[in-house]
């Protein structure tokens, strides 16, 4: 039986007798659970003692089935007293031994046994449990385990979502204003579900609300507030679905409570994540991963055993002995309908309910592909099959009820004035159920097959069940019911009918399956969408699927949007774009080449959707033919969508073209009639391609390539009917008439052209005509994401559009020109061509080193007073002598040592790129540290030094270097070094000047920062890893403990964590960047800690203790070394391998026998060979390289030993340390020899060199086993 | 009578190799990097799976398995050829190898290879599995006496530089150790 929502989290009946005698914790392979065991005294003679078992999973994962239970037989006589509860391991035992009388007088057992499956990253758990006592024994009991973060291995590896770029930036009160439209819609609406008095909301709120008083023009308040706006709409739509999801009619009464827990969660961690949001980047990773997941959590619980879809499979199964109990009330027989149930049959039906939920069920737990889309399949069968149980009992109930009112009493009480006649409620109650029933009934007789029979069920038996569940959720039924119930005697119809109201919960036959149908959705358009495993796009799936599922008062009160079939392939699909796009933090340009589009350049208009439409058609044959190879899956399905979205609006016009210009049509029928038959027919068959088009699949982006160029044609012929038909008409002033209603036709078809150039602005996607179209044919041009500047007479179609979609345009207050579009697919800022000017910042950019706490200022003390120094002439000559020998890239610096005051200096740098030697005109400015200009690239964290570099039309660049007199003179080098190698790398990197955007991006921190988001540097990390490199050299030249040494070292320190070297993100590129940069090794070595401990610290948190694996061996498996001799040195982590010997001038790889998979690490063998040819050595995948056809074996040295390796290190070494863990257990107290082997939980066979021959034995290295991985 | 310790150390061609030894074992002990990778070698072949192989296959073919090998030198290699294997038997014995009758001691896990002659390597291996069979037969007790191991022989300029290069920079000590080996020939 379905329990009530409240029973949630009280005890099951029985329990409370389990909490007799015994409990305890224990652990099983890192699953927390507790056992408690009861003794149930006889109650009769005859009755025997029994020992209740219960385990009960207690960890915040998910569990299948939370309780598990044995009974075995007791003695008679005794009760259990001080039990001696034991097992063979302190932990992961697998015997358990339960002396419970404590005098070996009756011993019983439990064995444990767990298997980690397969399908689901982490691995599920399943845990065998079972209980024998001396002379009896309880059927084991399974429980598997899911992590709470758990995706499909296949999702898993490609869930991650690209960090998002960061756009242009917008001008700071264009973003204050923008930001707080945001926010205020987040905080007030209550789709979203937001308490804006909970953290983070009050914060943020107020400090937009300061920001929104403030003058515009400070280029820190832009980049912040940019920062949040593009970190709010981010969250936008993932908020949004949560909202959706808070709703518990989404789900089945006895998961609702956990559901709307697990959602609540994840609120909690974006909420968690944005509390930095206005102090800095934040990661949302977590968030994300969390938010993925959480549509197959929530799927789960429906999977549970004897909750969600089976406690519903049961609850109709119990309901047919119901039916059978009240049968001959004077009811309708419906057979059918009654056979469907298995009423008399134990419950069966043609749509195979218990066997199939069990089926899914199992797949799902497996993680099997597809497995997902078919939860909610059963889940809708479950509720109709027992939503058609509810009514033909309740049919019953109604004719016993009647029987019974109809009693002396019953019949006085009716005629009583004043009273209800319930008699004649009843017969109308009845009534209605039977027209309902019979509906299903009709349809089930004319079913012909087995097929048949199960189609009429899902379709007239939902549409019944969802009826009756409308009906009985109104006011007068329940009333109806309640004052029936106080004239029934009879406890028996008390209790059915307190069971059927149970089972319908307020919307438990039908909207209680929307929690499942999301992951049905969401693995349904991942298949085609080409855009998936974006939280985007999931929130885009898991808000609609709610949404529309419910119905939009469920869902999100009263509105009066429209949701349908459109919403899916229109909005749903133009937000998934806009989502993708957004990653990329950029926009796409596609130009239109007069000379190909000669037709849209001479018709002119808003013909940008018709070429777009040509163009991605293009594209996507491109791709197809692998000819772009370059593009990510997302680019390709942006563009891919893009095709489909605009063929389908494109054809669909065209097809309607009768319905919506009648009058064009009309004069064709009457002056062409034939002409315009043929070309309607023509038309009429487009119609089905675009429905296969608009029902999506993998092969839909094909199917609108392929319409295109019929599509073109049918427009152009149909173009060229009507013109006939207006050439046709003799009498002038008719011919006039006629010419303007192909004008009204050709505008009505460009109007459609311009929505869908908005559209795909708003996507980011910039269809450009070049020079020479006609005015109006692109009117909307994407600036970055989100963000779309329009011509004159793009409003109009802004507001078209929007009307159209259900949503609304909105002026940006305070800002004229500036508006806000939101409807399903988000939300989309439009600004007037003409004000674009001040929607940006201004891309005035200074860079500065990074770290305001890196360089201290030279201080004095006088009159009591701390004082600054200012460094004298002499002093910044110095720095600049070393300058100029420190130049790296070939760049050169010269400068007038006379001509140096303590004011600065003029001087050339000269740098060699691509383009032929650039000359710089360098002026450096020595002044006050509060008297620098305000840097743009790290705002509050600049350095005591700025740049500002310049590339004036006649070519001649120009650099400023500010730098602080208060610098102690030891340091100034670095930091003018800094600004130096920063505009030469610039200037190397632009050699023809500024490109778009400025060199702004250049000079910001990229990868050296902590929580750096890409792997390509900028100018300024160049600078940067110099800076380092510097600052650890010029350590080491001064002598060990001294007081220099210190002070060096300690500058050194806080640049590290400046520069973000204390932080592991990106670090593969940090310490690429370093070693270019000329790093010692001891640098390098001592930088890569931190990623070694980042693993550490994961090791330790997947097995739940500190890890037993030390730095060294970390750092040693991670990272390979040169040893000069024919083999690597350590470096087991496939990736660091692959990069140390591409870099390496000596050693080469090359991949030998299959790799191997087990828990989601990949292991592969390396052959390893040293270089002893002549010249460079030949690179990976030359020709010359080993493996390669001209590979000349003279050349290489092949080594002895194979070199394996793991694709993923806190995996492989988990799972290691585990195999360890376990091998300890049996390890003899000293060993032999330092060699050892075992094999991990999953099967990776590892050999291993200890450090010791005795406990604690410590690995020294270890890696898998050779010939453990397949030939 | 209580059976005699296993020596602290033994001595051959005037190197003083380290020992430990357990119930069970016996090999070259901790501490002395130079010696890291023939120690795992040597347990292999003297207590591990290769503890049966013959003198002669042993001189012939060397030992070799996953991330650790001792395999015979090709003396047609410049000593270069074998990194820093030359110089770190110069440093235990105070001098150059005879790369024309030696042997590679070299690990993926150990920092530091080892050229060293053939005969030590034989000798070593020999004596040793004389002491673990007296280990395990009683006749010895796996304890190392309390004897003090001879230190190295001292640093020589040359050596002494290498040693600071290679704790500051791997590339310089590789370029340094060239230089050295190019004045060998």
């Amino acid at each position: 039986v379905i329990s009530a929502r409240s029973r949630e989290g009280t005890l099951n009946e029985g329990e409370q007798e389990m909490l007799g005698f015994y409990r305890q914790g224990f652990t099983a392979h890192g699953d927390p659970f507790e056992l408690q065991l009861g003794h149930h005294a006889p109650k009769r003679p005859a009755d025997r003692p029994l020992l209740d078992i219960a385990i009960r999973y207690a960890g915040r994962d998910d569990a299948d089935n939370p309780t598990l239970r044995g009974v075995l037989l007791l003695p008679p006589g005794k009760s259990p007293r001080d039990p001696k509860i034991t097992t063979d391991q302190p932990t992961d035992w697998t015997d358990m031994k339960l002396d419970v009388f404590g005098d070996a007088s009756w011993i019983g057992g439990i064995h444990h046994s767990v298997v980690e499956l397969p399908g689901w990253s982490p691995r599920s758990r399943e845990h065998t449990f079972s209980f024998t006592g001396p002379r009896d024994q309880s059927p084991r009991r399974v429980v598997v385990v899911k992590s709470a973060g758990a995706l499909p291995i296949d999702a898993a590896q490609t869930h991650a979502d690209p960090r998002h770029e960061t756009g242009p930036l917008l001008r700071s009160d264009v973003a204050v204003a923008t930001a707080k439209l945001t926010l205020d819609e987040l905080l007030t609406r209550q789709e979203f579900a937001l308490d804006a008095r909970k953290p983070p909301w009050p914060m943020l709120k107020a400090k937009v609300d300061a920001a929104a008083g403030k003058p515009a023009g400070d280029s820190d308040d832009a980049r912040r507030l940019t920062r949040l706006q593009e970190t709010l709409s981010h969250v936008r739509p993932v908020f949004l679905a949560l909202g959706a999801a808070s709703n518990p009619d989404a789900y089945l009464p006895d998961i609702s409570g956990t559901a709307l827990r697990f959602v609540a969660e994840v609120r909690q961690t974006y909420e968690a994540a944005l509390a930095g949001a206005w102090q800095g980047p934040v990661d949302l990773g977590t968030a994300d991963a969390a938010f993925n997941a959480l549509w197959h959590r929530l799927t789960a619980l429906y999977l549970q055993n004897g909750k969600g879809v089976d406690a519903m499979v049961r609850s109709g199964q119990n309901l047919a002995q119901d039916i059978v109990d009240l049968t001959g009330s004077g009811e309708r027989p419906f057979d059918r309908i009654r056979n469907q149930l298995g009423v008399g049959k134990g419950g069966t039906n043609v749509l195979h309910t218990a066997e199939h939920a069990e089926i899914v069920r199992r797949e799902f737990t497996a993680g099997a592909k597809g497995s997902l889309a078919k939860v909610s399949a059963v889940v809708e069968d479950a509720q109709v099959i027992t939503g058609l149980g509810t009514l033909i009992v309740t049919d019953q109930l109604f004719h016993k009820f009647k029987a019974e009112l109809a009693g002396v009493m019953g019949t006085v009480v009716d005629k009583t004035p004043g009273t209800r006649n319930l008699t004649r409620v009843c017969d109308e109650r009845i009534a209605a159920i039977e027209a309902l029933a019979q509906t299903v009934e009709d349809a089930l007789a004319g079913a012909r097959t087995q097929d048949e029979l199960a189609a009429a069920l899902r379709t007239a038996g939902r549409a019944a069940v969802g009826k009756f569940q409308a009906l009985a959720n109104t006011r007068d039924y329940k009333q109806d019911l309640q004052d029936i119930q106080s004239r029934i005697k009879t406890v028996k119809l008390l209790e059915t009918l307190g069971k059927v109201l149970a089972i319908m919960g307020v919307a438990a036959l039908t909207g209680g399956a929307a929690g499942a149908a999301v992951g049905t959705a969401l693995e349904g358009m991942g298949a085609s969408a080409g855009v998936a495993a974006t939280s985007e796009f999931a929130a885009e799936v898991a808000a609609f699927t709610l949404t529309s599922r419910l119905g939009n008062d469920l869902a999100f009160g009263k509105n009066e949007t429209s949701l349908g079939e459109d919403l899916l392939t229109n909005a749903l699909m133009m937000g998934t774009m806009k989502a993708a796009a957004a990653v990329y933090g950029k926009v796409f340009k596609l130009v239109a080449d007069p000379k190909q589009y000669k037709t849209a350049y001479a018709v002119g208009g808003a013909m940008t959707g018709l070429v777009a439409l040509q163009m991605f058609a293009e594209v996507h044959t491109l791709v197809k033919t692998g000819k772009v190879m370059d593009w990510d899956d997302r680019m390709r399905g942006l563009l891919s969508n893009a095709l489909m979205m605009s063929a389908m609006a494109l054809g669909g016009t065209l097809v309607r073209v009768a319905r919506t210009n009648p009058a064009m049509h009309d004069l064709a029928a009457k002056n062409v009639g034939p002409a315009l038959a043929t070309l309607d027919a023509q038309i009429t068959q487009l119609a089905p391609h675009i429905e296969q088009i608009r029902a999506g699949g993998p092969k839909a982006a094909d199917l609108a390539a392929d319409l295109v160029p019929r599509l073109q044609e049918l427009w152009h012929r149909q173009l060229e009917v009507f013109a006939d038909a207006v050439r046709a008409e003799r009498d002038p002033a008719a011919q006039a008439r006629a010419r303007e209603t192909f004008k009204a036709t050709t505008e009505a078809f460009n109007r459609e052209l311009a929505r869908i150039d908005l559209q795909l602005a708003s996507a980011g996607i910039d269809v450009q005509m070049a020079p020479g179209a006609s005015a109006g044919s692109h009117l909307f041009e994407p600036i970055k994401p989100g963000f779309v500047k329009f011509k004159p007479g793009g409003k109009q179609v802004i507001d078209d559009f929007y009307s159209h979609n259900g949503g609304r345009v909105e002026q940006v207050p305070g800002h004229d020109g500036l508006y806000r579009g939101t409807d399903a697919s988000g939300e989309t800022f439009f600004v007037e061509e003409a004000r674009t000017d001040r929607l940006l910042d201004d891309g005035k950019h200074t860079g500065s080193l990074k770290g305001d706490k890196v360089y201290e200022e030279n201080t004095y003390v006088k009159d009591g007073k701390e004082q600054t120094s200012k460094l004298n002439a002499e002093k910044i000559g110095n720095a600049l002598k070393d300058s100029v020998k420190n130049r790296p890239d070939g760049a050169r610096l010269t400068f007038d040592p006379k001509a140096v005051t303590s004011s600065g200096v003029d001087m050339k740098l000269e740098v060699p790129t691509t383009a032929g030697t650039a000359e710089v005109a360098v002026t450096l400015t020595m002044k006050s540290r509060e008297g620098l200009v305000t840097s743009t690239a790290h705002g509050a964290d600049a350095g005591p030094a700025r740049l500002e570099l310049k590339h004036a039309p006649n070519g001649k660049w120009t650099a400023t270097i500010e730098v602080s007199e208060g610098m102690r003179p030891e340091d100034v080098q670095f930091a003018i070094d800094h600004e130096l190698t920063e505009a030469a790398e610039i200037i190397r990197r632009h050699p023809g000047g500024e490109p778009k955007g400025g060199f702004g991006p250049e000079m910001e921190a990229g990868v050296m920062k902590p929580g750096a988001a890409t792997d390509k540097p900028t100018a300024h990390d160049i600078a940067a890893a110099h800076e380092i490199v510097d600052l650890y050299k010029d350590a080491q030249n001064k002598p060990k403990g001294s007081p220099k040494r210190k002070q060096r070292e300690a500058v050194l320190e806080r640049a590290l964590e400046a520069q973000g070297l204390k932080d592991p993100s990106q670090m593969a590129t940090k310490l690429e960047l370093l070693r270019k940069a000329g790093a010692p090794d001891a640098l390098i070595k001592q930088v890569r800690q931190v990623e070694v401990e980042r693993i550490r610290t994961e090791i330790s948190a997947a097995q739940g203790q500190p890890t037993l694996f030390d730095s060294k061996l970390v750092d040693h498996l991670l990272y390979p070394e040169n040893t000069g001799a024919a083999g690597i040195y350590g470096g087991h982590a496939d990736a660091e391998l692959v990069r140390f010997t591409d870099k390496s001038k000596l050693y080469a790889i090359v991949e030998q026998g299959k790799p191997k998979t087990v828990g989601g690490v990949t292991y592969r063998n390396y052959r390893q060979y040293r270089w002893k040819g002549t010249g460079p050595k030949p690179g990976r995948g030359t020709p010359e390289a080993p493996g390669g056809t001209k590979f000349e074996p003279k050349d290489w040295e092949p080594a002895a030993d194979p070199k394996t390796t793991f694709d993923h290190a806190s995996a492989f070494l988990a799972e290691a340390e585990a195999g360890y863990r376990n091998w300890l257990k049996t390890a003899p107290g000293t060993l032999s020899g330092q060699s050892i082997r075992f094999t991990t939980p999953a099967g990776v066979e590892i050999a291993a060199f200890v450090k010791a021959k005795s406990p604690p034995f410590g690995i020294l290295s270890m890696f898998p086993e050779a010939s453990w991985l397949p030939p | 009578m209580a059976p005699p310790l296993v020596p602290a150390f033994l001595t051959i061609d005037g190197v003083n190799f380290p020992l430990e030894a357990n119930e069970l074992s016996v090999g070259i002990a901790l501490g002395i990097d130079e010696l890291q990778a023939l120690r795992y070698s040597i347990d292999q072949i003297v207590n591990g799976d290769a503890r049966e192989m013959s003198l002669k296959d042993l001189s012939r073919d060397g030992f070799h398995v996953q991330e650790l090998s001792l395999m015979p030198v090709d003396p047609t290699r410049p000593p270069g050829w074998y990194g820093d294997g030359p110089i770190n038997w110069l440093r235990l014995s105070g001098r150059r190898p005879d790369l024309s009758n030696a042997f590679l001691a070299w690990s993926g896990f150990a920092r530091h290879a080892l050229v060293i002659p053939r005969p030590v390597v034989l000798e070593l291996v020999s004596q040793l599995r004389v002491i673990r069979e007296q280990i395990l037969s009683g006749k010895r007790e796996g304890r190392i006496d309390d004897t003090l191991v001879p230190p190295l022989p001292p640093l020589t300029p040359e050596l002494e530089e290498h040693e600071r290069l290679r704790g500051l920079s791997f590339d310089d000590a590789q370029e340094y150790r060239e230089e050295l080996y190019a004045h060998w020939k």
